[in-house]
């Protein structure tokens, strides 16, 4: 589906997408956000691939924080953002100024209206550069639809029935840890073939363009 | 003229080599995908010049540029990074690189590149 050299040109892209998107992390949380290298893989739902990421349980059991946008045109899909509710406290916190708190260890019941509405703010500042870096790459419009934030509780038997739907999953995981609270997250990027092949196609160019 | 590449992209390296062979074509380039091979290579050639990646498996060009100058060895660093973080920059800057190029790599960054080490070897 996927060779070696699309895979990594394609992380040199979402390096810098995610490294853009970290820079106004950083700036609403007020602390440097550490990253680490990017892993990307293509899922195909439909021959049953099974996630297996270095991601200490992160996308495995238990309750997550899910942040969905949905975007269109020419090159559409889903993107999702996703980290462990047990550290959304944390975040939250650290964009509102109030991160005095590193032990404390908050449950997702603890969650109010407004944390929900600082984490939809900061999951439309992450997808948007991420998604809108992906629409510059192909020279494209893209629409956005509003982030929705959820807390979901994910059993092993549902993982793949939380991306039901979906054909194909760009799917790159990326942690980034603030100063203050490590917070792993994993993006998500749903698409669908068409979509896929477009970028593809495009990354091929790239690759093309540089053995001429 | 001896320069070291660090970059875990294979495309980043062969751009780099392709633009700068053009350029400097008397120059020996030592290319590595990792902060690890970077520091063993740079500690056996001793390159006048280390162009590096920041994020990186194993080592990270940071922790690389800071390794070298632990153990006293002579950096003339030129970071290429997607990490635009102004608290990155500052502390790269406190490392004493010579200068930090944001990705992604354009013709016009591969130029600032190119000139910057024109103007290395005149002040060298």
């Amino acid at each position: 589906m996927i060779n070696d050299s699309q895979k990594d040109l394609l992380k040199e892209y979402i390096n810098v997408f995610v490294g853009k998107a970290a820079n106004m992390l950083s700036e609403m949380a007020n602390q440097r956000i550490l990253l680490r290298v990017p892993e990307i893989e293509i899922l195909n739902m439909q021959n049953d691939d099974k996630f297996s990421w270095p991601t200490d349980g992160l996308f495995s059991y238990g309750h997550i924080i899910s942040s969905s946008m949905k975007f269109g045109r020419d090159f559409s899909g889903r993107a999702l953002l996703i980290f462990p509710a047990s550290k959304a406290k944390l975040l939250v916190d650290a964009c509102l100024g109030e991160i005095d708190s590193d032990d404390l260890q908050p449950d997702s019941s603890q969650l109010a209206d407004t944390d929900f509405d600082v984490l939809k703010e900061i999951s439309n500042v992450i997808l948007n550069c991420v998604i809108g870096e992906f629409g510059n790459l192909l020279g494209v419009k893209l629409d956005f639809t509003l982030p929705d934030v959820e807390v979901v509780f994910v059993s092993e038997a549902e993982q793949q029935l939380y991306l039901k739907n979906s054909v194909h999953i760009l799917m790159f995981y990326t942690a980034f840890t603030l100063e203050k609270a490590k917070l792993d997250g994993v993006i998500l990027m749903v698409l669908g073939m068409n979509s896929l092949n477009m970028l593809l196609t495009k990354i091929d160019n790239i690759l093309g363009e540089l053995n001429d | 003229m001896k320069i070291l590449l660090a970059d875990d992209s294979a495309f980043i390296r062969k751009v780099l080599l392709k633009t700068l062979q053009t350029h400097f074509e008397t120059a020996e380039f030592i290319p590595c995908s990792n902060g690890q091979e970077a520091y063993d290579q740079f500690v056996e050639q001793k390159p006048d010049l280390l162009i590096t990646d920041l994020l990186m498996p194993v080592m990270t060009g940071q922790e690389l540029i800071q390794k070298l100058k632990d153990n006293g060895y002579d950096v003339n660093a030129i970071v290429i990074s997607a990490d635009i973080q102004s608290r990155t920059k500052d502390e790269l800057v406190a490392l004493g690189i010579i200068s930090l190029i944001n990705k992604p790599l354009t013709p016009d960054s591969l130029n600032v590149l190119v000139n910057l080490i024109r103007g290395y070897e005149n002040d060298k």
